[in-house]
């Protein structure tokens, strides 16, 4: 989805600093927003007070607000898409080779591990 | 400290009463027990503590299990491992109850960190039956537990309608709601592109592909 807004609004976004926080994402706050995430979902005590203080200073405190739902938010869908197994799509695994990811074997599109007795 | 605003402390608190109300096949007791121990489970592992995923021994065991896979290590959840759970007694409307239940737990507790702000408290647990409410349509549709429709992000707790409800109002709180996620021009505090950012790389820590 960040390259399909970044594309449909005309902003340059490197998708690459996804994967590699040295880069520049090339959006507004985005190093802020980077260290903020990491500090969040790895629950980082000592660094989250100043990840949240470089973002506030870059982008307000309504942009702390929503960078901090998107991370609980995604916190939740990553663990329910990984418990139900559910397949990545065909440009998911695209982009996951693009940014040179691994995909595992029994989430590709053509893949279905057989689960015996989970249907009660 | 920054203040949380009125949708996302209105979120908070319903979300912790609904963490300990009974829900479609545990009491508000048993969902209540079973949020302590992935909170338990999430502070081991910050920790650098082990945390078992056979669950804790007692009757609760298979469900302990679950909680704790789910809590710390969930891109490590294999089909074979969610049929041992189906052998070990956990039905698939309690898995997805379950999943249901952590995945909220740490979406508030992340926000909460985040944020500078107290952890949110679990308050008693209110008296009870289990609902029994189940989607009579929900089918195997490309996922491991049975959906309304195929396997997908809108739809990956659709079995449980009590769950698949207050994940929405989650999703549509703490980032877009499925209709406005057709928007990628959306500015809500962050642009499309940055809340984007956050959610792909919160996806990265987490192993997960989507």
């Amino acid at each position: 989805m960040l390259r399909a807004s970044a594309e449909k609004t005309g902003r340059p976004a490197d998708l690459r600093a996804v994967v590699d926080p040295m880069r520049d994402p090339l959006l507004p706050a985005g190093p802020q927003l980077l260290a903020f995430t990491d500090a969040a979902v790895l629950g980082d005590a000592d660094e989250m007070p100043m990840a949240r203080q470089a973002l506030l200073d870059a982008a307000g405190p309504d942009a702390v607000v929503r960078a901090a739902g998107c991370a609980g938010n995604f916190e939740m869908m990553n663990r329910l898409l990984d418990a139900i197994g559910a397949r990545v799509r065909r440009q998911g695994m695209d982009l996951a080779a693009e940014l040179g990811l691994q995909v595992p074997v029994h989430l590709h599109p053509g893949d279905r591990g057989a689960v015996s007795g989970a249907t009660g | 400290m920054i203040g949380i605003p009125e949708a996302e402390a209105g979120l908070l608190e319903r979300t912790a009463r609904s963490l300990v109300s009974a829900g479609a096949s545990l009491t508000g007791e048993g969902r209540r027990d079973l949020a302590i121990a992935s909170r338990a489970a999430a502070r081991a592992h910050a920790a650098g503590d082990s945390v078992s995923e056979q669950g804790e021994p007692g009757e609760n065991m298979p469900l302990t299990g679950l909680v704790n896979r789910v809590t710390v290590a969930p891109a490590t959840i294999r089909p074979e491992w969610v049929s041992s759970m189906a052998q070990a007694g956990v039905s698939a409307p309690i898995y997805v109850e379950v999943l249901g239940l952590v995945g909220r737990l740490q979406a508030v507790y992340t926000f909460c960190f985040a944020l500078g702000q107290e952890p949110v408290e679990l308050p008693e647990a209110t008296d009870g039956a289990p609902t029994g409410r189940l989607a009579p349509d929900a089918a195997l549709a490309g996922g491991w537990v049975p959906t309304v429709g195929p396997a997908s992000p809108p739809s990956v707790l659709s079995s449980v309608p009590d769950e698949h409800e207050a994940m929405h109002d989650l999703h549509g709180v703490f980032y877009l709601s499925v209709a406005e996620m057709a928007d990628l021009d959306a500015d809500r505090g962050l642009h499309r592109t940055q809340m984007e950012l956050v959610a792909a790389r919160t996806s990265l820590i987490n192993e997960c592909f989507f």
